[in-house]
């Protein structure tokens, strides 16, 4: 099993008050897995995400990736194991503005020993795969929405991570671009066998997907494949 | 593709800190320039400072100024200087006499002194053990022979254009009639004493034009090494004590003093200014920082999820702010160090003869610019730094 949730629990403090968004959480997802996972807003979807990511760490329970368990690591040890395993695709991009399309895909190389001349030969290979060699000069401004979406999961694979996790990565796109990107992920998964959680509202979407889940007001409810 | 060996922990998006520099050309000019000017200001501010200081502790430690008792606008009879040179300890006199006087409009404004050439010679020229005021012998002669003879300081002649051979007309006042000097050579200045920024003709020669007057503003006297300077002053002043020509005998660092306290508070004053105009510096930088810091929030959450330690978060922001801050710093520095001391602007040295920036001036300017950098870069750089991933991502916080 390539990722392993067990009893995940998240509480948010927003000033006096604790809202308690993941209330004991199982999920198990396969190596090469697809999963979607899906939900009403505020269920806790980008929160379990998140976790799975080691974006953020659970009030309890245990996450074990790879083998390896998050719970306990402290910043920076999670700092590196992101580096080195997660490939992060979010709804709106988030790519550096000030960065043409080559240098946003080469930043997470940079925390790597990679030679110049290696990063260069991986971020090219990342753009050319999602179909942007020749656009590696434009800065996210000069790019269309899913162009932009694409540069960012040539970042989120040119360091060659386990899986993928992507937030709502269709969500801000319109239907043709949505689809592109959908296609794109299709092919990283079959083609090269990457495992990816992908939180989506779009039932069209899902359906692209191994595996659905359902998450309601912190727990799991349905879990169908 | 292959998988990438283990990360490297200290890794900094170096890249970033130009690409936002560079994005941002406006908000980094302005920052820049805020710096340089303050900076700028301050090496001013200090070195007019410091001119006051350097003109006490570069006073000749052996020399005497004798004046009127009455006030220092008051002349005293030349023939005074016989008597000081019988005062015991004494080795040589000159005297200094304010000329006044119009160059062709009333705005060109320097200081003419009528002196006495020969002992002007051997107290700061070629034959002194100070060459305080540095002109080849040849123009010493130059000058000496020739009663209608003259000259100037190098910042004077830059300002003027004068050249050895030019003829200086000057209309006398204090002095009256119709005077042409004959410019004999141009002088530099070998000690922070003597300024670039005068002229010098023979005294015997202004003297003559009013019918011999006899009168001069000031004797320097320059007492035999090893003499007690105390004792000779009071020498000298009690010669005249009883006489219609009371004199004032100070040492030359106590009578440069007495100039300094005519600017009363001015030097406290010039010091709170270049610190106020300092900490405005800080501030405008601060806020800049702290603008950047806001936009790049989610910026921060990215790079953190990416991978990059809170460590290389916090290195990148601040050393923005240092970076910013030390050129906008050496800029202003190194421009006042080039508008001063390379391109001379005489307008400073006609106030302040004793304007020098010095290497310390310059090396505290660096220093503070620095430090305003890593306060400015180093504040909003550490709030980046403690921001959790998840409200960085979100934007909030
Ligand atoms: N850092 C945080 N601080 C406080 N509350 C938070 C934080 N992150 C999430 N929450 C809250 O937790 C709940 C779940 O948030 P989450 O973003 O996981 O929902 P979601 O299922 O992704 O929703 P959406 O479909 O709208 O993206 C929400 O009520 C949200 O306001
Ligand atoms: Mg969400």
């Amino acid at each position: 099993m390539l990722i392993q949730v067990r009893g995940v629990v998240k509480t948010f403090h927003r000033d006096a008050e604790t809202v308690r968004v993941l209330h004991g959480v199982d999920l198990d997802v396969a190596a090469g897995e697809w999963v979607a996972l899906m939900g009403p807003s505020g269920s806790g979807k980008t929160t379990l995400l998140n976790l799975i990511g080691g974006l953020d760490v659970p009030d309890a329970g245990s996450i074990v990736v790879g083998g390896e368990e998050l719970v306990g690591r402290d910043g920076g040890e999670l700092a590196q194991w992101r580096a080195r395993h997660v490939g992060y695709v979010f709804q709106l991009y988030n790519l550096m503005p000030v960065l043409t399309a080559f240098q946003n895909v080469e930043l997470p190389l940079l925390l790597t020993p990679l030679s110049r001349k290696e990063r260069k030969d991986h971020v090219e290979t990342a753009l050319s795969m999602v179909g942007l060699a020749d656009r590696m000069d434009h800065f996210p401004a000069q790019l269309s929405g899913g162009q932009n979406q694409r540069v960012a999961i040539a970042r989120a694979i040119v360091t060659d991570p386990s899986f993928l996790l992507a937030d709502e990565p269709t969500g801000d796109l319109d239907r043709k671009s949505g689809e592109e990107i959908l296609q794109l992920l299709d092919d990283l998964h079959r083609r090269f066998g990457k495992a990816i959680v992908m939180v989506t509202h779009d039932p069209h979407a899902a359906k692209r997907a191994d595996r659905l889940v359902h998450l309601e007001k912190g727990v799991i409810v349905e879990d169908a494949e | 593709m292959r998988a990438p060996a283990a990360p490297v922990r200290s890794a900094v998006p170096w890249r970033l800190l130009f690409a936002h520099l560079r994005r941002a050309p406006f908000r980094t000019v302005l920052t820049l320039s805020g710096v340089a000017l303050a900076i700028f200001l301050f090496v001013t501010l200090r070195s007019v400072n410091e001119s006051f200081s350097t003109a006490v502790e570069s006073a000749g430690r052996s020399r005497l100024v004798t004046g009127s008792a009455v006030s220092l606008f008051v002349n005293l009879p030349a023939k005074l200087e016989q008597e000081i040179r019988g005062v015991g300890g004494v080795r040589n006199v000159t005297h200094w006499t304010w000329f006044g006087g119009v160059y062709i409009d009333e705005k060109n404004m320097f200081a003419r002194f009528g002196v006495d050439v020969p002992s002007m010679r051997e107290m700061y020229g070629d034959l002194s053990t100070g060459k305080e005021i540095l002109l080849g012998p040849g123009e010493w002669d130059a000058f000496n022979d020739d009663l209608q003879g003259c000259i100037v300081g190098a910042g004077l002649a830059r300002s003027y254009g004068f050249k050895v051979g030019d003829r200086i007309p000057m209309k006398g006042n204090i002095w009256p009639g119709d005077y042409d000097f004959n410019v004999r050579g141009i002088y530099s200045a070998g000690s922070p004493q003597i300024d670039e920024v005068s002229m010098f003709f023979h005294w015997k020669h202004m003297d003559e034009k009013v019918g011999r007057r006899s009168e001069v503003s000031l004797f320097v006297v320059e007492a035999e090494p090893g003499f007690d300077l105390a004792k000779i002053s009071r020498d000298i002043d009690g010669r005249f004590e009883s006489s219609g020509n009371r004199t004032r005998s100070l040492t030359e660092a106590a009578f440069n003093q007495q100039f300094i306290s005519m600017w009363g508070n001015v030097p406290a004053l010039l010091t709170l200014i270049a610190v106020a105009v300092l900490f405005a510096a800080f501030m405008i930088a601060l806020n800049t920082m702290l603008l950047n810091a806001r936009d790049r929030r989610v910026e921060t959450g990215v790079l953190k999820a990416l991978g990059f330690t809170d460590r290389a978060i916090f290195r990148l922001n601040a050393a923005e702010g240092v970076l910013v801050c030390t050129a906008g710093g050496a800029a202003g520095a190194f421009g006042a160090k080039l508008l001063f001391d390379v391109g001379k602007v005489d307008a400073i040295y006609k106030f302040f003869p004793a304007f020098r920036i010095l290497d310390e001036t310059m090396a505290m300017a660096l220093g503070i610019s620095v430090l305003i950098g890593i306060l400015s870069g180093g504040i909003p750089a550490s709030a980046l730094r403690r921001m959790s991933l998840m409200s960085a991502l979100r934007g909030i916080g």
